[in-house]
């Protein structure tokens, strides 16, 4: 078994994304994420990356593009408000398929929001694209150091499999809660030579479709932007078929399915606990990626169990993808951010207040 | 194995950016890392790096853990009255569940806990920290009062991993004061009168 050590979601970040080899990472300070940074920046320098500190969420996400041309595996991580100003890259990075991956520790709110505490209010902006254009990022949201781990080397895979940015969606409690976390490496199997990646001149590599960002088909700039997107449109359709994962928890006979993900995925599960002990059938469906949605799984779930409560520290924007995966099938509830205990940042939907929901329904 | 019961303990404690809260809580994580197969430590802070409210939660367990964030705990700590945004005396006064434990640094906490459910312990950790040389010191002064009441962690495997934490840190010097605080802790629990 490999090393075991005991470290927060933040640190998996970073301790995943070199055990995968990643050695190049640009990022800005910004809580609850800048641990991520932080490490990177001590550990990159001496295996021979390079940690590069930007001058602001714009600039990391360019240098992100400019790394990912040349081939280099690279990330950055980012909170909420830096994640909003990297939008434009990240529309420009999917217009290239520039592989990369993006790491966003959320934090509760619009502008400045809490100051940097625990919320789930990036839903939609993260699983729709928050750029212009039409593009798709895999998204994966991951419930633990562990996962975070895992995930963030998955991630690196898949973005490369694809060329696609792939991004890890966590929060300040999946951030900074600390666990034993096992360093185990994971293979994923052979990936395709990156025959385009900008390698210099005089064929010694390959070159890039249109690095200024002019969405064309890769290989062939004869062709235009319906070729373009048929290609895209084929490549979104691959990776919803075969990479969509979700994780289940006493949902086989369930009679109440309970929808979450992340760190409200941690809370519903111990409030399905709560119900099991009280003689109720509750159940939990967990999605890992975000997009591609676990859209079939969890509506067959949900019509064995008859009725879905939805729960997400949000006003409710995951409800919509639960809602839209149901077809209104069956009845759908939501607790939001109202089921906090107190107004302030550091407010937490407790599994007590999920059990209250729960009884409730049944 | 025979059928022994499982072990599980959780704590909180709450108390004011700079009071060490989150060093402790982290550290009885760590050397629970030693003994339990599952262990959790998360912490809640705000933004200000001294002043703002802190606290943390710290599970240990023979079981898995689901939720990171506990509602009513069967233990606190308390090292603060309030803070500019949080009532927390009064918060955790309340969440603690019944029969469980509230330890309180009675040096700066002057409220009296109002309920009989519950085992309340005021120790004077801020004042004894003083008296030892450090006000700094009286969060370890608490946790060495946490682990005689709750025998989550033997003391011995606490001071083994502080020492292993503080190895590489510029704050080595401090590891003999501390250990101290942790053991005058134990004993002012031990001898506890009431």
């Amino acid at each position: 078994m490999a090393e075991k050590v005991f470290i927060d979601g933040n640190e998996a970040v970073a301790r995943g994304a070199i055990q995968t080899g990643c050695k190049h990472f640009f990022g800005y300070p910004i809580t609850p994420q800048s641990e991520i940074a932080e490490y990177m920046s001590r550990e990159l320098p001496q295996i021979g990356g390079a940690f590069v500190q930007s001058e602001c969420e714009g600039a990391s996400i360019y240098m992100l593009y400019g790394g990912a041309l040349a081939g280099a595996k690279v990330m950055t991580s980012t909170s909420s408000p830096g994640f909003s100003l990297m939008q434009e890259g990240i529309s420009y990075i999917s217009a290239a398929q520039a592989p990369c991956v993006i790491v966003n520790v959320m934090r509760m709110g619009p502008g400045i929001g809490t100051g940097g505490q625990q919320g789930q209010t990036d839903y939609r902006q993260v699983t729709k694209g928050g750029g212009h254009g039409a593009y798709r990022c895999i998204v994966l949201a991951p419930s633990s150091p562990q996962e975070t781990f895992d995930l963030v080397q998955r991630a690196f895979y898949l973005a490369d499999k694809y060329r696609i940015a792939a991004i890890v969606l966590t929060d300040f409690i999946i951030g900074r809660m600390a666990e034993p976390v096992e360093l185990r490496t994971l293979e994923f199997g052979p990936l395709p030579e990156k025959e385009w990646a900008l390698k210099g001149k005089g064929g010694k590599g390959g070159r890039c479709d249109h690095p200024a960002g002019a969405p064309r088909f890769p290989g062939d700039l004869s062709k235009g932007i319906i070729t373009f997107y048929m290609h895209l449109l084929d490549k979104y359709q691959r990776i919803a078929e075969s990479e969509v994962r979700y994780d289940t928890y006493l949902a086989d006979d369930a009679t109440l399915l309970v929808a979450a993900y992340g760190s409200s995925a941690r809370m519903a599960r111990s409030a399905v606990n709560m119900a099991r002990a009280e003689g109720i059938n509750a159940g939990l469906f967990r999605p890992i990626t975000l997009w591609p949605f676990p859209e079939e799984p969890l509506r067959q779930a949900a019509l064995a169990a008859g009725k879905v409560l939805v729960v997400e520290d949000s006003p409710g924007e995951f409800v919509e993808d639960v809602r839209f995966a149901v077809q209104g099938r069956v009845p759908v509830h939501l607790l939001g951010l109202w089921g906090r205990h107190n107004e302030r940042g550091g407010g937490i939907i407790y599994p007590e207040r999920i059990l209250e929901e729960i009884e409730k329904l049944t | 194995m025979g059928k022994e019961e499982t072990r599980y303990f959780e704590l909180m404690i709450a108390g004011i950016g700079g009071q060490g809260v989150l060093t402790i809580g982290r550290l009885l994580a760590e050397a629970g890392m030693k003994i339990y197969p599952n262990v959790l430590y998360f912490p809640v802070y705000g933004a200000a790096m001294r002043g703002g409210e802190s606290e943390c939660t710290v599970i240990l367990s023979d079981e898995e853990i689901p939720s990171p964030a506990i509602h009513r705990p069967q233990a606190a700590i308390i090292m603060t009255e309030a803070t500019f945004l949080a009532p927390i005396f009064k918060e955790f006064e309340g969440r603690v569940e019944p029969g469980g434990t509230i330890i309180i640094d009675s040096s700066i906490v002057q409220n009296k806990v109002q309920r009989d459910d519950v085992k309340t312990f005021y120790i004077p950790a801020s004042g004894v920290a003083q008296e030892l040389g450090s006000h700094q010191v009286a969060n370890f002064i608490l946790l060495g009062a946490y682990l005689e009441a709750s025998k989550a962690v033997p003391l011995p495997v606490v001071e083994k991993t502080l020492g292993e934490t503080m190895a590489g840190s510029r704050r080595k010097g401090l590891l003999p004061l501390n250990k101290k605080a942790l053991r005058i802790g134990a004993e002012l629990m031990a001898n506890y009168k009431g």
